[in-house]
């Protein structure tokens, strides 16, 4: 069987699979359907950067232990719904 | 600032965020020099200050979001919740414009606050807000760079093209998703932002033409991965990784941590 290099990356990963932690407030929250709706005007890219952990970005990615994400759920929706690797993303742990 | 506490009890140093990559590799950033942050604070024109201080305060609301996240709360959590909301009580009045403060009584009230972090400890949470608000602010210095992950620039100004190559490299690897591609256009801001590059140096102009000099630096690192067989020639407007780009990139990523 051929495997490649993103699914052996994937499944030897020691990172959890991200858990996004809302689901609902998008049907119940206006501020967070605002918040979806000017997500899917961005670029991947511009999504993808704003996650990364770099001086000038104030809202990287984090999430608990087990994967749940505590900041970045709305972008992560986004990237998940565009096909985006979005486990492969640096993270930071918050312990 | 309020050095009672640090007077008493050796405090750790306060870090910025702990960052784990998908191969499970974790960079644990050397100690902020927090003095030479507050220091710079203290210059900032009131705008940057008050970007200081709502990222600061925004970062905090993060630790309450992920305290609240496991139910039922312990006590102690709750007692956490409480500090922290009070420091966002004195950074949030802080940023209205009728309770603006100076440049010294900005920076005394975040001393303020680092030293409190340590009575509750909560220096995780601050260490990662003054971190991220610093970065935000520009106010990290070289080893604060560091701390982010990044390199600071050398004293030529702008980096040498053998740490553009390198980071090019890391940066198609960790963020290019499954085909460790990006699009040509938005690979130049991260990469600055990796090296921590101020306005200026990003705006540059080449002596002999209109051009970007970081631009053209970038370019011209990319080049030489072609060259090198490490990243692909083509298609136009997309810079991607070769197998072996891949392979190196992966090296140098786990021994860069």
């Amino acid at each position: 069987m051929c495997v490649s290099w993103a699914n052996l990356k994937r499944i030897c990963s020691t990172t959890p699979p991200l858990r996004r932690i809302h689901e609902s407030v998008y049907e119940l929250d206006p501020d967070a359907r605002k918040s979806l709706e000017y997500q899917r005007t961005r670029s991947t890219d511009a999504i993808v950067d704003s996650l990364l952990p770099i001086p000038g970005g104030s809202e990287h990615l984090i999430v608990k232990p087990d994967g749940r994400v505590v900041q970045g759920n709305t972008r992560i929706k986004m990237l998940e719904e565009r096909g985006y690797p979005v486990n492969d993303l640096p993270r930071e742990v918050f312990e | 600032m309020n050095t009672s506490v640090s007077n008493t009890t050796p405090r750790p140093p306060l870090r910025g965020p702990r960052i784990q990559y998908s191969d499970g590799t974790v960079v644990t950033p050397p100690p902020l020099d927090v003095e030479e942050i507050l220091a710079r604070l203290r210059l900032q024109d009131d705008a940057t200050r008050s970007v200081f201080l709502s990222v600061f305060a925004h970062s905090l609301t993060v630790d309450i979001r992920a305290i609240l996240l496991d139910r039922p709360v312990s006590d102690i959590d709750l007692d956490r919740v409480s500090h922290i909301n009070e420091f966002l009580h004195q950074l949030t009045s802080g940023v209205n414009p009728a309770q603006r403060r100076s440049g010294s009584g900005d920076a005394e009230l975040v001393g303020v606050i680092i030293d409190t972090s340590y009575i509750y400890h909560l220096e995780s949470a601050v260490g990662r807000a003054l971190s991220t608000a610093a970065g935000t602010a520009g106010l990290l210095c070289k080893e604060s760079s560091v701390a982010q992950g990044t390199r600071s620039v050398p004293s030529d100004d702008l980096p040498p093209y053998s740490d553009v190559e390198r980071e090019l490299l890391l940066l198609l690897f960790r963020t290019g998703g499954e085909r460790f591609s990006r699009k040509a256009d938005e690979v130049y801001s991260p990469l600055a932002d990796i090296f921590g590059l101020n306005r200026e140096q990003r705006s540059r102009l080449r002596a002999d033409r209109e051009e970007s000099l970081w631009n053209n630096r970038v370019q011209w690192a990319r080049r030489k991965l072609v060259e090198g067989g490490l990243m692909l020639p083509g298609p136009r407007g997309v810079w991607r990784l070769t197998e072996s780009g891949r392979q190196k990139a992966e090296l140098m990523a786990l021994r860069h941590h």
